[in-house]
């Protein structure tokens, strides 16, 4: 890398300016050096499953406690790090698993006048103190899988997104094969992409049936466009082109598959005048399609079925498919757990998927337990610590400080359905059905260099981390209870444990690492808490405890979840 | 102690553009009189689609026999032919063509030369029969009417190579060499894309508002907020081991160092005196394409490649509410950009163009369209030669010539093609182009509408 070195300086209004010597040079991330980037952050060798791991004996290491809460929840709160050292992981999940849902509709309902986006501050209720945390956790990933969004025609749905929301919640324990069902039957998919009034081909009129849904349910939510392996790679042929998993003519036919349903009970299918948000949507014979149809790997559906024939044995012939495994596998620990899993772990999640022991196939708390006892998700720090984990995502982010520091969004005013322009993402606000990010994203740089997946970068850049940044310094620096002048609707958080240990710094960096980081923090990031505190003697306890934890919150080493 | 923070804060001033890569010298070129390099500034705009527009719907053929084969497939979704817009072309076509009644205030800027139209273009990785294409013998694009694919393969032209960049992140490649200021030498208003990805050089990302602040560390003047800031920016220089963290506090330090630079360039700018149409959000963005054009000379940018994202274009049901409204506001952004870039006497040095992930089947399924293929896309500028329409205007007769099945129209120009007359008006030599495109040897024209 070429030395630059500084020979004149120029300081106008905000312009930070100097002059260097020599010639232009690419772009190269500082403290990398280009030539030997790829070397430095090849992935490790998956760790060996270590034989009867000890996933639930308690735990003597904080630190170990909270890298599993981030994976397992909402972010850690102090007693939190403490059930999950008593109890080691496992009980801790089997706990979790046990916990009754907590749905979203209640919440959305309870309020009197609907506001716009009232699900999205129903979401942070739920993600901040409902105690299903892994539920919530994974429907948020499920909800990032079988999209569907406000944006468009479902604007104004508020109590119909929550209840398409609480599928999720209720079957994120369940089977995949029920969650695939209820989904395909909810009138808000239906509507989203337009399976709802979805007709039998018309040919004297050149109308055909509607490809969408077809189309996205085998891409985007069960088992994608290339054949995989067990282990997530994508089969090629001869020439190293990745094998189809189907062709036009494969989508053609779930696309009559999917012909003839529409709301319950609906009064007039081409202008219906009545419309059931809440139940599954209705098979209305007329309009279906009963001629034979082919689907995956030349299965076919023999003429004379009704809708809901078809429709069974077409969600058959998806969530038997071999790709169905891996491919769920991979969207849930990429959400959860790592940005860049190695091929046996995705093999060992998709192996319960297929069989979760009991010759169950689809067991979905089996295979989010398998993925998170599984020995890359509990040892990837530490065995590859270069590559492992996954940048956080800017609503968990706010979620995590929130309830490390007692911000609670239960206030009547509480609203936060404007936060995407903020934070570049919100609960069912997807700009499209391909969600926020793309699994295969690969932020330029050091990461695209080594070949690695970075998706939560995707919404990442030079303008949104700007406005990231500032909601992490509104709702540390300004939103906290501090001196007692406060807006109690925007969620303020409690100071007290942290102004507490104002006379022992060492202390406050400690509490700050393990509830806001999930390691203990670098010696240069103590150097500067430090620093900054000595800059603020003659300001209260209240604000020196603010701004470390706006300092800690906006860190690296806080924007990565390991 | 303020002492000591104003020589550290100096201090990371140069060390922060050191280590984010940027081209140290170019902002201290506002003096500097930069006239014959904006002579011969030349800027792309990439205008997406998103969702796949139907091309068919915006420009449909009028003539009776042709118009009645499109109302045959089309059915009660075509436009009516009584009210399509006609539209003289300068070189007679075979058939007369029609435009959408959303989009009147194109007639003008196609009439006055600085817009034309391509017709049919899509994804292509070599010239194709309709026979081979239905008897599946030919070469195709692989992932037909995937939306994420066929966009992809349009942002992209990678063909099958293991490289994923954006042909828009090749051309800058090649462009680089002229750039002083390189970190914007493409711009994005619409966050991560494929067309600017993969490039020596990371894509600048600004929103249609301008560049956003860091409330609470901004204030240069204020010694409270500056100790933040210090902190703050420290951290973002301390050497991570983990790849994310490094990549973390690598754009958060780019963040910083060109927020300041360009947010401080708008602000002596001031606003332009077109007025920008309201409720448009395509306008919206390209009123920041413009303004970040009047600022180049402070930048000394010759080049640059701006990309803009409007749409939802994916109408597979009520297209007859969404498509005229977004065809609407598309001509409507379109006629504005061509007045704003007048007024900064920029008109003959910025090209504009269209992608969309693909056009649409003529067939429809009751109340939309579902994804095709080839469609008709627009290039507007002074450097264009506008009023005509460019390629070969299919014929939409479901099973007919041109139909794949169901009215999935087999493009007749392909994408490689579109964009090489692109590529060499910004500045690509006939090598470079064919490294930039790597299937474009494998068709023997280009569309000539650049001047």
């Amino acid at each position: 890398m070429r030395q630059l070195v500084c020979t004149s300086i120029l300081l106008s209004s905000l312009l930070l300016g100097c002059s260097g010597g020599g010639g232009e040079e690419p772009f190269t991330a500082p403290g990398i050096d280009s030539g030997s980037a790829s070397a430095n952050y090849q992935p490790d060798n998956s760790p060996e499953p270590a034989i009867g791991a000890a996933t639930s004996a308690p735990l003597d290491d904080p630190f170990e406690a909270v890298r599993f809460l981030h994976r397992t929840s909402f972010g850690p709160r102090a007693d939190d790090i403490d059930a999950v050292l008593r109890t080691g992981y496992a009980d801790w999940l089997s706990m979790q698993l046990a916990l009754p849902p907590t749905f979203m509709l209640p919440t959305t309902r309870s309020r009197a006048e609907p506001r716009w986006a009232e699900h999205v501050n129903s979401w942070f209720k739920l993600a901040v103190n409902a105690p299903d945390q892994l539920r919530q956790r994974t429907a948020f990933a499920l909800s990032q899988l079988m999209v569907v969004s406000d944006r468009n025609e479902l604007s104004g749905q508020e109590a119909a997104l929550a209840n398409y929301y609480d599928i999720l919640i209720a079957n994120s324990f369940g089977n995949f094969r029920t969650l695939l069902e209820e989904v395909t039957l909810s009138p808000v998919m239906g509507d989203y992409l337009s399976m709802k009034g979805n007709q039998k081909a018309d040919p004297a009129n050149n109308i055909r049936p509607d490809e969408n849904y077809a189309r996205e349910i085998l891409q985007l939510f069960s088992i994608g466009l290339s054949k995989l392996n067990l282990d997530g790679t994508v089969v090629t042929d001869d020439d190293g082109v990745p094998v189809p998993t189907y062709d036009q003519s494969t989508v053609e036919a779930f696309a009559r598959v999917f012909t003839g349903w529409h709301f319950q009970d609906v009064d007039n299918w081409n202008y219906p005048d009545n419309a059931d948000w809440f139940s599954p949507m209705q098979a209305y014979e007329q309009f279906h399609d009963t001629e034979e149809k082919t689907l995956l790997d030349g299965y076919t559906l023999p003429a004379g079925q009704s809708a809901e024939q078809d429709m069974q044995d077409a969600l058959d012939n998806i969530f038997n498919h071999p790709n169905t495994g891996p491919f769920i596998s991979r969207h849930l620990i990429t959400q959860l757990v790592t940005s860049n899993p190695s091929p046996q772990y995705i093999a060992r999640t998709a192996a319960i998927f297929n069989d979760d022991g009991t010759g169950t196939r689809g067991n979905l708390a089996a295979v989010v337990s398998a993925m998170l006892l599984d020995p890359e998700a509990l040892n990837g720090y530490r065995e590859m610590p270069t590559t492992f984990g996954k940048l956080r995502e800017p609503l968990i982010r706010l979620v995590a400080m929130w309830r490390a520091f007692g911000g609670n969004p239960d206030h009547p005013d509480f609203e936060y359905g404007w936060i995407q322009e903020q934070l570049a993402q919100a609960p069912l606000q997807s700009p499209t059905v391909f969600n926020f990010f793309s699994p295969d994203f690969s932020q330029p740089g050091a990461v695209r260099d080594a070949a690695l997946k970075s998706p939560v970068f995707q919404i990442h850049n030079e303008s949104s981390i700007i406005s990231i940044t500032n909601t992490l310094l509104a709702h540390s620096l300004w939103h906290n209870t501090g001196d007692g002048n406060f807006d109690p609707s925007r969620a303020p958080v409690d100071l007290a444990p942290l102004s507490a240990l104002d006379d022992s710094p060492a202390q406050q960096i400690d509490l700050l690492s393990q509830l806001i980081l999930n390691r203990p923090a670098s010696d240069g990031l103590r150097t500067q808490a430090e620093l900054l505190r000595s800059e603020r003697v003659y300001a209260d306890a209240n604000n020196r405890a603010a701004e470390l934890l706006f300092l800690f919150a906006s860190s690296p080493e806080a924007a990565i979840q390991q | 102690m303020p002492n000591h923070n104003r020589r550290h804060f100096l201090k990371l001033g140069c060390k922060t553009i050191a280590g984010a890569g940027l081209l140290a010298n170019a902002p201290l070129a506002f003096a500097q009189d930069s006239s014959a390099l904006s002579a011969s500034y030349r800027a792309l705009v990439c205008i997406n689609l998103q969702g796949g527009n139907d091309g068919f719907n915006m420009l449909v053929p009028s003539g009776s026999a042709e118009y009645a084969e499109f109302r045959s497939g089309r059915g009660h979704l075509a436009v009516p032919r009584e009210d399509l817009l006609p539209l003289y072309t300068a070189t007679a076509n075979t058939t007369p063509i029609g435009l959408h009644p959303q989009m009147s205030g194109l007639s003008s800027l196609f009439e006055q030369g600085q817009l034309a139209a391509v017709a049919n273009v899509g994804t292509l990785v070599q010239p194709v029969t309709t026979e081979a294409v239905r008897n599946q013998t030919a070469s195709l694009p692989t992932q037909l009417y995937s939306h994420h694919d066929q966009s992809s393969q349009w942002h992209k032209l990678n063909h099958r190579q293991s490289a994923h960049s954006g042909w828009g992140a090749r051309a800058a490649n090649v462009l680089a060499e002229q750039q002083p200021y390189r970190s914007l030498a493409s711009i994005s208003l619409d966050g991560s894309n494929d067309w600017q990805v993969g490039g020596v050089d990371q894509a600048y990302n600004i929103s249609s508002y301008g560049v956003n602040n860091y409330s609470g560390m901004d204030d240069i003047g204020s010694e409270w907020q500056q100790a933040r800031r210090n902190a703050f920016t420290q951290l973002l220089h301390l050497q991570y081991d983990n790849v994310f963290e490094q990549a973390y506090a690598d754009l958060q330090l780019r963040a910083m160092v060109l927020s300041a630079n360009v947010g401080a360039a708008l602000e002596r700018l001031g606003e332009l005196q077109t007025p920008v149409p309201a409720d448009n959000p395509l306008a919206d963005q390209l009123q920041m394409v413009a303004r970040l054009i009047a600022i180049k000379d402070e930048f000394r940018m010759s080049r640059q490649l701006f990309y803009v994202n409007f749409g939802d274009f994916d109408t597979h049901d009520d297209q007859l509410e969404n498509q005229p409204r977004l065809l609407g506001q598309l001509a409507e952004a379109l006629v504005y950009f061509n007045e704003v870039l007048t007024e900064l006497g920029e008109l003959d040095n910025v090209t504009s163009f269209t992608m969309s992930d693909f056009g649409r089947t003529v067939t429809s399924n009751g109340d939309g369209t579902d994804h095709g293929w080839g469609s008709h896309h627009w290039v507007m500028g002074g450097s264009v030669k506008g009023g005509d329409v460019y390629g070969n205007m299919p014929r939409l007769a479901i099973d007919g010539p041109d139909d794949a099945g169901h009215g999935r129209i087999i493009p007749t120009t392909a994408v490689s093609q579109y964009a090489a007359t692109l590529l060499r008006w910004i500045g690509l030599t006939d090598t470079e182009l064919h490294a930039a495109l790597p299937t474009l040897s494998n068709f023997s024209d280009e569309p000539q509408f650049m001047l």
